[in-house]
């Protein structure tokens, strides 16, 4: 079922003579985990803020062409009701932290507090987010005084503890350790299994082809490909548009050009692992 | 204290164990202006400097005392003195003390600036007390209490802050600064030619950041179509601070009664 719909959508911030966005048409279906890759400056971001109704609701410029989110068109969708449909973690994790709270829990509880949540569930819903995305030791601290992963871990927590219909996500592991990374990484597959629709902004490309139902490839505001993860990260001629491939990709690429061929190319190290041994023991 | 500990914590209205910052807020905005305004309706100046006084009596009982002349002190030395001086030496007078090129001072120009300085000190000193008692969080949470929108709130709340995150993003500004071997430090001037120019992209970057704010709360439903819940809450107003607040309004309504009635008759 279409969650999204973008339907040849052109965009201009304003001021600006080229636009952010060309011809984009794509359908976001409920319940999938759609990554979203791609060079910078591509237009990941302004995707994401269409995606979320800040574009055109907060960001005017020019819009052309259709958005339908849950079947009505954004230009009529009410921006305070999305608010409370789609979550939406941003890219820099300084401005995300609200600045007023005295405490991480505190912060975590703002949008909690603002759907209206009972106070006790407000304090067990924080206190498991907290532990989920392990941020427990932080939730007594100043979030003013963290530092740019920690706020970023905050803010996440924040987002997801608003136990949304769907989640635009946008770069949240930017300034994380790998540890951190593969811990963000699984909580997004939860929240798909738990039926969510998330839409991930990621450079971080092996863990995207292993949890990502869908990937799209976005260069110079277009989107170059997408489709099924598998079907879409194969294509090795996406590396001179400027997209970073798995490994397993490019190494079955050096495998083919010595002229040694597996099943089929694999996107995921699993997958790369098992080929292997399976062509190794024949 | 565990994190269960402070969760729990949230499902108590929120006390700090003192009488003046235990008070409603609002309850103490409407005492604090009392006794700031009544300064402007009593003639002698002897009244003001009490207020002073008073202020510096309350601060202590609130336990904020050294926070509270952290900050009223520059105002007394800036305002104060600055404002003494000047009507000291240039308001007229009869019974002249000192007079040197167009300097008179008088026992009425002293007189005068001393009414001044007594009535802004006093003023003055409420304001900066009241900051120094009150948290933020509790005063908008008041306001919302009596019906005052939650964007409201939210742009007092989020103001209050800007102030703070205006000085923090100054001083990584200046860090920056000497880092690059510029000298921040010093007498006035080397002061002010390292400052000014700052002063663009501090503005700058504090108008950038008020958008990015208001998209990051807009992520967290800020406008959502519900009526919002509130994680602290205070104590409701006991009667005692209720007819405290009363007597107090009604004693200052006399004086503006009193006050009138003497300038008419």
């Amino acid at each position: 079922m279409a969650f999204i719909e973008l339907k040849d959508v052109t965009y201009t911030y304003p001021l600006m003579k080229e636009p952010a966005l060309k011809n984009i048409s794509y359908t976001f279906e409920k319940g999938k985990f759609y990554g979203i890759i791609g060079e910078n400056a591509g237009g990941k971001t302004t995707l994401c803020n269409l995606l979320r109704g800040l574009i055109p609701h907060f960001y005017k410029g020019k819009l052309r062409g259709e958005t339908i989110v849950n079947g009505e068109d954004i230009k009529k969708v009410n921006i305070d009701l999305l608010s409370t449909q789609i979550g939406y973690v941003f890219q820099n994790p300084f401005t995300q932290i609200s600045g007023v709270k005295k405490s991480v829990f505190e912060e975590i509880a703002i949008g909690l507090e603002n759907l209206g949540v009972p106070k006790q569930e407000i304090i067990d819903k924080v206190l498991n987010i907290a532990k989920l995305v392990n941020i427990e030791h932080l939730l007594q601290n100043d979030p003013n005084a963290l530092s740019g992963g920690q706020r970023q871990r905050v803010a996440f927590a924040s987002v997801i503890a608003m136990d949304m219909d769907a989640f635009v996500i946008d770069e949240p592991t930017s300034q994380l350790d790998p540890e951190g990374t593969a811990g963000i990484f699984e909580i997004i597959h939860m929240l798909k299994e738990q039926g969510k629709t998330v839409i991930l902004v990621e450079h971080k490309i092996d863990l995207l082809a292993q949890y990502a139902d869908e990937m799209l490839v976005m260069h110079k505001g277009e989107i170059i490909a997408g489709g099924p993860t598998k079907e879409v990260l194969s294509d090795i001629s996406l590396m001179e548009k400027g997209a970073m491939l798995p490994h397993t990709v490019l190494l079955n690429h050096e495998l083919n050009q010595k002229n040694i061929y597996l099943d089929h190319v694999p996107v995921t190290k699993d997958d790369c692992i098992r080929q292997l041994r399976t062509r190794m023991s024949s | 204290m565990d994190n269960l500990e402070f969760a729990n914590h949230f499902l108590e209205p929120r006390r700090y164990g003192n009488i003046i910052r235990d008070l409603n807020p609002l309850n103490r905005l409407n005492i604090f202006l009392v006794l700031g305004l009544s300064v402007f309706f009593v003639s002698k100046y002897q009244y003001g400097f009490f207020m002073v006084v008073l202020l510096f009596l309350i601060a202590a009982l609130a336990g904020r005392l050294k926070n509270y002349l952290s900050v009223y002190w520059k105002i007394m030395l800036l305002f104060g003195l600055f404002l003494f001086c000047v009507k000291a030496a240039f308001s007229p007078g009869v019974h002249m003390i000192f007079q040197l090129w167009g300097i008179h001072v008088s026992i009425e120009s002293i007189q005068s600036g001393l009414s001044l300085i007594s009535k802004v000190l006093s003023f003055s000193g409420v304001v900066v007390l009241f900051v120094q008692t009150t948290e933020w969080e509790d005063f908008t949470y008041a306001l919302e209490q009596i019906g005052v929108p939650h964007t409201v709130s939210f742009v007092i709340l989020s103001s209050f802050q800007t102030i703070s995150d205006l000085g923090q993003s100054a001083n990584v500004i200046m860090d920056s600064q000497k880092a690059r071997g510029i000298e921040t430090d010093g007498n006035l001037w080397k002061r002010a030619k390292a400052y000014i120019p700052v002063m663009g992209p501090l503005v700058i970057n504090a108008v950038s950041g008020v958008e990015e704010k208001s998209i990051a709360m807009d992520a967290r439903a800020f406008s959502a179509p519900v009526q919002n819940s509130f994680l602290i809450e205070l104590p409701k107003v006991t009667v005692k601070e209720k007819a405290f607040v009363i007597l107090i309004d009604v004693l200052f309504v006399a004086l503006v009664v009193g006050r009138i009635a003497l300038w008419l008759l």
